[in-house]
């Protein structure tokens, strides 16, 4: 894991915060924003807690009220944020940080070494709820202060996703604040060293922040404040947008867009193929062990046509292991295995002892979203002439994620939000011991292939997709052909903004869009 | 209004919100899903997924893994003692806390909405009824027969577009806290449309009635101002069953105002209860359910009382 030391790292931020002034501690950003000030409206509140422990959607909300030790940008860059420089391999899986001087609170008090010891401990020891307790117990063995500001990550083990979690689960909140409030902190009061400092906050209604005039990067933030607010009806968040009541608007649904594409003041932009949609197959089951089955339903499922019809033809068909954003995407050159071929399909199925005279019947768990319920019918439409008859079951959240967890399915509809780390798309959703993989492949009882855990394992330990070029394209191969899942299509995220909003566009993945250099013109 | 008649009420309530709790909290029992996942954070629209030991750890500290009697008489032992511990969604929030942050919304917009109705349909379904055939009972009429028909989300939208898109006098929406009454009105408005229509056509046909029969004749030929005989004589007998209608409207509205104020952004009951529902949030849900019910039961108990004190032949029955 050495290479990760500069590799990925030594990118823009260079540019832009090289230069420290010293007596502060602030760091000078060269002047992003043209126009300072001004206040953005917009429609998205985290439903429970801006505590950073806890997964909190949309992610950027994070951003806005904490740093993590390094940032990954809208565009999948990973800079160096709290820290001066990516994290140092001194010795094997021990990473040592430095931390920038002079960063302070919201409260007053310094974010020192201890106060990221205190935000990584509270997470991996479960003092907190926190859905990256598991991940942060697994792999940290210890947080090792050795200076006011500096500090050293010690891992059991090696952890593809090392970067990742750095970024997306290590923004710092002041310890002080999280003691004085205790189990009320993030909903009564968010205490970070964030861009922004938290004026209001009522859990899925509304959230108000005025700019943080302390922050440790000189310049930014560009705005003076951010309103958001929950606003449950689409109509609704098509009219204030329109009527400037609010000026950008997080990702909607695609019924949205055409009326705010005809908008004239309007922007809308798509993040492409941020999300994946899978059907999760039990290979456990006895019936659907059969890779026969798999390749059958994968033959007999038409991405484009849900693509059109679901998505409003906002989104792509598969054609890789990875999206074409990935830095691992590697395209394909027969796609075969995973493009409709309903001849093929009913071949397997006749040859697996099914087809319209012995119907194979099946369920489909889909999560309560109107987009899922939708492709839940389009495929059990696809798959009817086939002689499968799907029951979709379209339900409540909390029984769709006890079901996924529990594999209570025989397949089920999986919008996957990745990262662009090489173990996901690849170990995470396939390998034998990451709780990613929800199919049973690899794993007591599922269908077996020890060629794909080998690979899964070298793609998810290497930092350069170069290096395992032959391992991705081996991968897919072998993966395309096994179908623990099927690969029905990405789906694109979209936002909308103002024209008088400047400087926004929209992130490579959903809800990760970067708020520090956006102002209004007027 | 005799004590004893009071007390008979009050207690039949109490086996009546007993049920209500039972069958609350056992439909919540029954219904799947898995509070832990929801407690991680997790949502399928991040694709996360939690470690097995973790949820297992979650749903013992959320008591998940005790008998479902002794949860139960422990939630209704909190929720007369107004302690219902906290929210399974989010721990830093108390079930209290919660219901009292919405109950005011919601009270504000169902109370708003009725007397809106009573001031918008007595007097049309009067008017209606005194000019019956002419211009003004036509007029009322269709008013009437429209606002049965119109959906009220639809409505609200319309109401919406109308007052907060073309002519923006009020907010698009948004919570009470941030727009005062402000924020209040078209969701009064949108949601007043149904009981107004309803309480018009009651009171039209209840006038009708009344105006026909035979003590109406006697105190119109004894020489009675005719606004005597239509308020003292006409209404006041006619108002009974509109009195009932109001008293089971309440807690119609109360129960079904999730849809506008998911429309205007509104926090109240029943938005709490539709997210509590969605993300399985077992207390919140069953606590909002039970809290409604009571609304309903105690509304429902001041609506008998109200017929003693307008009605004198009830009286006189219940003294005999």
């Amino acid at each position: 894991m050495r290479a990760l030391v500069g590799s990925v790292a030594t990118i823009a931020i260079t540019a832009a915060v090289s230069t420290v002034a010293a007596p502060t501690g602030a760091v000078s950003q060269s002047p992003a924003c043209e126009q300072y000030g001004g206040v953005i409206h917009t429609n998205a509140v985290a439903r429970q807690t801006l505590d950073p422990a806890i997964s909190v959607h949309p992610y950027y909300q994070m951003n806005w009220l904490y740093d993590p030790i390094i940032r990954l940008t809208q565009d999948l860059e990973y800079l160096p944020w709290l820290v001066e420089a990516m994290p140092e391999e001194t010795a094997d899986n021990v990473f040592a940080f430095q931390l920038r001087p002079g960063i302070t609170f919201h409260d007053g008090t310094p974010l020192n070494a201890e106060a990221v010891k205190f935000a990584i401990d509270r997470i991996a020891d479960g003092d907190v709820v926190s859905s990256y307790s598991g991940q942060w117990s697994t792999y940290l063995e210890e947080v090792a202060v050795t200076g006011d500001l500096s500090f050293e990550i010690h891992l059991s083990q090696d952890w593809p996703q090392f970067l990742w979690a750095l970024a997306t689960s290590t923004h710092v909140p002041s310890p002080t604040a999280v003691e004085e409030y205790g189990e009320a902190f993030g909903v009564e009061a968010a205490v970070g060293s964030g861009p922004f400092v938290l004026d209001v906050f009522r859990p899925r209604e509304r959230l108000e922040l005025s700019r943080n005039d302390n922050y440790f990067m000189e310049g930014i933030p560009c705005l003076d404040g951010v309103v958001s607010t929950h606003v449950t009806s689409g109509s609704v968040r098509s009219l204030s947008i329109q009527s400037d009541e609010m000026q950008v608007l997080n990702t909607f649904p695609e019924a949205q867009v055409p009326e705010l594409v005809a908008f004239p003041d309007v922007t809308v932009a798509e993040g492409e193929n941020s999300t994946l949609t899978t059907l999760l197959v039990d290979t456990t089951d006895p019936v659907l062990s059969d890779v026969r089955i798999r390749q059958a339903i994968q033959s007999g499922i038409d991405g484009q046509q849900i693509i059109d019809a679901v998505y409003n033809q906002t989104g792509g068909l598969v054609s890789g292991i990875f999206p074409a954003w990935h830095p691992g995407y590697l395209p394909m050159e027969d796609l075969s295995a995973i493009r409709p071929d309903l001849e093929r399909a009913q071949a397997l199925l006749r040859e697996a002892g099914y087809g319209p005279d012995n119907p194979l019947t099946l369920n489909l768990v889909t999560a309560p979203g109107q987009a899922h319920a939708d492709r839940g019918v389009l495929i059990q439409a696809q798959l009817a002439p086939l002689g499968i008859d799907i029951e979709v079951e379209s339900i409540p959240n909390a029984a769709y994620l006890q079901r996924r967890n529990s594999r209570d399915f025989d397949l089920l509809l999986y919008q996957y939000d990745g990262s662009p780390s090489l173990s996901d798309y690849t170990w995470s959703l396939f390998g034998a011991g990451s709780n990613g993989n929800l199919t049973g492949y690899n794993q007591d009882g599922g269908v077996q292939n020890e060629r794909a855990e080998e690979l899964a394992v070298a793609i998810a330990a290497a930092e350069d997709p170069a290096s395992v070029a032959a391992e991705i394209a081996e991968f897919q191969q072998v993966i395309m052909q096994d179908l623990p899942m099927i690969f029905v299509n990405y789906r694109n995220h979209r936002t909308a903004w103002r024209d008088e909003v400047m400087n926004f566009s929209t992130a490579l993945l959903k809800g990760r869009e970067d708020w520090y250099e956006v102002w209004l013109s007027e | 209004m005799p004590f004893d008649m009071v007390l008979r009420r009050l207690l039949l309530a109490v086996p009546t919100l007993f049920g209500v709790a039972l069958l609350v909290f056992l439909l919540g029992e029954l219904s799947p899903g898995d509070p832990a996942a929801i407690a991680l954070g997790l949502d399928y629209e991040s694709g996360g997924t939690a470690d097995p030991a973790q949820l297992q750890a979650m749903r013992e500290q959320m008591g998940l893994n005790r008998p479902v009697m002794e949860r139960f008489f422990d939630w209704l032992g909190g929720f007369l003692s107004g302690d219902l511990g906290q929210s399974v969604v989010n721990p830093a929030l108390s079930v209290s806390e919660i219901m009292l942050t919405a109950l005011p919304t919601t009270l504000i917009l169902t109370f708003g909405t009725m007397l809106v109705a009573v001031l918008v349909g007595i007097p049309l379904g009067l008017l209606s009824a005194v000019y019956r055939g002419g211009i003004v009972d036509y007029l009322a009429r269709i008013i009437s027969i429209a606002g049965s028909a119109t959906p009220t989300f639809w409505f609200a939208l319309v109401l919406m577009l109308v007052f907060a898109y073309l002519w923006p006098i009020f907010p698009l929406g948004g919570a009470l806290q941030d727009y005062g009454l402000a924020a209040i009105i078209l969701p009064v408005m949108a949601v007043a449309m149904h009981p107004a229509a309803l309480i018009t056509r009651l009171t039209r046909a209840g006038m009708l009635d009344v105006l026909s029969q035979d003590f109406t004749r006697t105190a119109r030929a004894k020489g009675l101002n005719p606004r005597v005989v239509v308020f003292r004589h006409g209404l006041r007998n006619a108002l009974i069953p509109i009195i009932t209608v109001i008293g089971f409207q309440l807690g119609g509205i109360m129960g079904g105002t999730v849809a506008v104020e998911a429309v205007f952004s509104l926090r109240g009951l029943g938005k709490v209860l539709l997210d509590a529902i969605y993300e399985h949030d077992l207390y919140v849900a069953q606590t909002a359910v039970l809290t409604i019910a009571t609304v309903f039961i105690v509304v429902n108990l001041l609506v008998d009382i109200l017929y003693f004190v307008i009605d004198p032949r009830l009286r006189t029955a219940q003294t005999r």
